[in-house]
């Protein structure tokens, strides 16, 4: 897609040359201020949250059965994870670990709860005042809820 | 960038997904095609209130370009399937910065926000017909 040079942005779909050029010029949310405390608090439950889900995610690969679907138990695991290292590159600081063992998760019961997960995660983006929290806040909703969309296509009718 | 910047980013980029979203279909049929339909008119929705948002800015909306250039030929199913994960992962990019550029409980925020969960999904729809290809765990995120 190549629209005229003048209506070129970052997330244009220019291919090639141009495309690498402006990547350059990206801008790299880091750590460039303080986050507000309100943020703080939103990321650090976020990635509670998502120390959780590894950790379900973790008992689910040891305990899984023969035959489960352990390409999407790997996948939900690479994905939170990588959740987890953004939220704590933002915070800057490395959030606790869950206390106790994680709790005992179905499969669909994990689903269920990456699902509910969204409009949680979603309104803290809402309302982050930093717009680097809200992005990534509203990032990790999108990604939740594409991969329970995605189970329900893979399990569903 | 600024707000209105962000909403003129995001807005040329719907353009161009029509656009592109109209290349799309002409390679699909039965409930992949009806699918393509749905995101189309979906985004046509988002383009509109996008505008809409850049006027209540007081800055007049980019206009589309009358066609674009296809980053690669789209010949078969697979190819349009890549065409349009690719054209939802650049909704994603825009709604990251219409999200960051925004402010707190906005209507910008709100639409970058649901637009976000939209191109997510819709993309992880299209790469499940693309082998080799795996969803972005942060989807959006520049870099």
């Amino acid at each position: 897609m190549r629209p005229h040079p003048a209506s070129v942005t970052r997330r244009t779909l220019l291919t090639g040359v141009a495309a690498a050029a402006l990547a350059a010029c990206r801008p790299r949310h880091r750590l460039a201020a303080p986050l507000p405390d309100p943020d703080t608090a939103a990321l650090t439950a976020a990635a509670e949250s998502e120390r959780v889900l590894i950790s379900a995610y973790d008992a689910l690969t040891v305990t899984a059965a023969p035959g489960a679907d352990t390409a999407a138990t790997a996948m939900a695991l690479a994905g939170h994870r990588a959740h987890l290292i953004a939220l704590e590159a933002l915070l800057a600081t490395p959030t606790s670990s869950p206390t106790g063992p994680p709790p005992l998760a179905a499969p669909d019961q994990l689903t269920a709860a990456v699902r509910a997960s969204v409009a949680k995660l979603q309104k803290a983006a809402m309302s982050a005042a930093d717009g680097r929290s809200a992005a990534l806040l509203a990032s990790i909703a999108a990604w939740h809820a594409a991969s329970t969309a995605a189970t329900r296509l893979r399990i569903g009718p | 960038m600024t707000t209105v910047a962000a909403l003129q980013a995001a807005l040329g980029v719907e353009h161009e997904v029509i656009y592109g979203y109209g290349v799309v279909g002409a390679h699909l049929s039965g409930r992949l095609r009806a699918r393509c339909l749905r995101r189309l008119d979906e985004h046509s929705a988002r383009r509109d209130q996008l505008a809409l948002l850049v006027r209540r800015a007081g800055a007049i909306p980019v206009a589309a370009r009358p066609a674009y250039a296809l980053p690669y030929p789209v010949a078969d199913v697979t190819s349009a399937a890549r065409l349009a994960a690719r054209l939802e992962d650049a909704v994603a990019g825009a709604a990251w910065d219409l999200v960051t550029a925004s402010g707190p409980a906005t209507a910008p925020r709100r639409l970058g926000v649901s637009t976000l969960e939209a191109a997510a999904t819709a993309a992880g729809g299209w790469r499940v017909l693309v082998p080799g290809t795996t969803d972005p765990a942060l989807p959006g995120q520049p870099g």
